[in-house]
């Protein structure tokens, strides 16, 4: 057993199971969306403009007449997968970087770490303005944008629990038996940062979640046909007066499938971080 | 605090701004490629074209052009805006009427809310109360700021007609330039709150289980004379951690909402300014935006060492 995967001998926090099962929704809205929707979310029928709920419409149409519902449906694949590529590239450039800078230590430590605190200082929106030129508006930008502003903070987990695990027992018996830094790194530290990786990908995927929505919503993220909840809330602006479902349906979309993560987060925190488990011991 | 462990941070700051106006130059300057190409679009005439490099100095090497730029902004010179023909820092100053005054109010009213909620809920932990304002904070933390400012706008404006729902008369209105910034200022203050009520919870409960707070206790103080007297200036420490490394979700918030409720401020400039291709504009502002979080994270850490001197030792 790993040093830090210990699984809590506690019953299991009440908002894990929450969390989970939220996700688990959204997760599979999203999924059947890949294959069907009620009707297509992206064909416009004006005769059907801003109707109401109906049992052909069951959440109404928007001011081009197109199915709410199936646009919200898309709305949750496409916001999932920016999410999920932006933590991607936020874990492929972040863990590497925090493992190199616990292992090596001393100026590259010092150098790495203030690099990875410098991108702190980019918020996705404006690596998302800045990038604009370069990959143009759409969902690639969102997802590099999201990306960089993850690196640091993967990096930023992976050094801390990295250097508290260099010192233990089992890395120096590894060092003693010639093992390279770098094996000791993916063999021993990497598995035993694994737990805290995912607690904090939750973290992120929420937050992701919520820079993609703020994108879309400024025109930086996905780009029209292609539905999203941002892009959707943008739409529903102008029409708050006459129509507030269409910004109602997409905000607690939002709403429930951040909450859901956040809750699936606090879980998994509460399960799997030593720290915790030791002070609510 | 050490001469040398201020001057490192001092050296830290200053590499930070360096580096970072050296990303937003090759990002923004350098990669896309002829920025006056994109200013002024592919079908603009070659005379056109040419003046408009020359004015940029695009002939001139990258070294030269960053170096111009960086040192006119150390000097306040942001370079001169295409789309409205004055001084990019004229139209900052304007724009930062607006803008400052939303994030102070924003800030203002996120510590009117966290700092109470968050002492209340600690002070009685594990009831009602204190799960109820979880819960809240846990709703909180979950809503969309742009969202909840679109929310804000169906009730209060359009709903209840009480305040209005956009656009901003100007500080010689008065008192309805403040009613105006109102609501935007409550859609930026809601995460914030929701994030600090937490940390002030969990860092008062963290401070009440000390020993001197015990001992204070023992003394015979009442809890409430302990929390108030001892832990709550403690426990303030976290909190101003966490409200500086918010403050660059507040700074893009401010850019989203600005937008939200068509607020003149330097987040409404940005997207007026990539709608008209003004990237001189929109490279000095995300700049500026970006050397504001570098320089406040700073003062964070400065302020962090002060209260706390074990802090001065670290890397």
């Amino acid at each position: 057993m790993s040093a830090l995967t210990r699984p809590s001998s506690s019953a299991a926090h009440p908002s894990l199971w929450f969390g989970a099962a939220m996700t688990a929704i959204v997760v599979l809205i999203a999924l059947v969306s890949l294959v069907w929707t009620p009707q297509d979310p992206t064909a416009m029928e004006m005769t059907q403009r801003l109707q109401g709920p109906s049992a052909l419409h069951w959440l109404g149409t928007d001011r081009f007449g197109r199915d709410v519902l199936s646009m919200a449906m898309a709305g949750a694949a496409i916001s999932l997968q920016v999410s999920f590529v932006a933590i991607a590239f936020g874990m492929a450039l972040g863990v590497p970087l925090g493992l190199f800078a616990a292992m090596r230590g001393g100026v590259l430590d010092e150098a790495a770490m203030r690099m990875s605190d410098l991108i702190f200082a980019f918020p996705a929106l404006l690596t998302a303005i800045m990038l604009r030129e370069l990959f143009g508006p759409g969902a690639l930008n969102a997802m590099i944008a999201i990306g960089i502003f993850n690196v640091p903070v993967f990096a930023r987990v992976t050094y801390g629990a990295a250097l508290s695990l260099r010192t233990r027992d089992f890395v120096t018996a590894s060092r003693l038996a010639g093992k390279s830094e770098t094996l000791i790194a993916l063999d021993h530290i990497l598995p035993n940062v694994l737990p805290l990786l995912i607690v904090q990908a939750t973290i992120q995927l929420s937050l992701g979640i919520l820079a993609e929505a703020a994108l879309s919503y400024m025109g930086l993220g996905v780009q029209p046909p292609a539905p999203s909840w941002g892009r959707m809330l943008n739409d529903a602006q102008t029409l708050m007066a006459v129509a507030p479902r269409l910004a109602l349906v997409p905000g607690l979309c939002i709403v429930f499938t951040v909450l859901g993560l956040n809750l699936l987060g606090d879980g998994l925190r509460d399960k799997l971080d030593p720290r915790l488990r030791r002070r609510q011991a | 605090m050490s001469p040398l462990w201020l001057l490192r941070r001092i050296a830290g700051l200053l590499f930070a701004l360096v580096a970072a106006s050296a990303i937003v130059f090759v990002l923004m300057d350098l990669l896309p490629g002829d920025p006056a190409e994109i200013m002024l679009g592919t079908n603009a005439r070659p005379d056109t074209l040419a003046a408009l490099r020359a004015e940029m100095g695009l002939d001139r090497p990258a070294l030269i052009r960053y170096a111009d730029w960086a040192l006119g902004l150390l000097r306040g010179d942001f370079g001169r805006s295409l789309t409205y023909s004055v001084p990019v820092a004229e139209l900052v100053q304007e724009r930062l009427a607006v803008t400052l005054p939303l994030a102070m109010m924003a800030i203002a009213l996120t510590l009117f809310i966290a700092l109470p909620l968050g002492a209340f809920a600690a002070s009685r932990r594990k009831s009602l109360t204190d799960s109820t304002i979880i819960a809240v904070t846990q709703l909180g933390v979950a809503i969309p700021n742009f969202w909840f400012a679109m929310m804000l706008v169906l009730v209060f404006a359009i709903s209840w007609r009480l305040l209005p729902s956009g656009g901003f008369p100007g500080w010689s209105a008065g008192p309805s330039a403040i009613l105006a910034l109102i609501l935007p200022a409550i859609a930026l203050a809601l995460p914030q709150a929701a994030i600090l009520t937490r940390v002030m919870r969990s860092s008062l409960l963290e401070t009440l289980g000390e020993d001197y707070v015990r001992t204070a206790r023992a003394k015979g103080l009442t809890r409430a004379e302990a929390l108030r007297r001892h832990a709550f200036r403690n426990a303030l420490i976290p909190v101003l951690t966490i409200l500086g490394l918010q403050f660059s979700f507040l700074i893009a918030g401010t850019v989203v909402i600005e937008n939200v409720f068509s607020l003149p401020g330097l987040g409404r400039l940005i997207f007026q300014a990539i709608n008209q291709r003004d990237l001189v504009v929109v490279r000095s502002v995300v700049m500026l935006l970006i050397a504001s979080i570098i320089v406040i994270n700073f003062c964070v850490d400065l302020a962090y060492a002060l209260v706390d001197p074990r802090l001065r030792g670290r890397s």
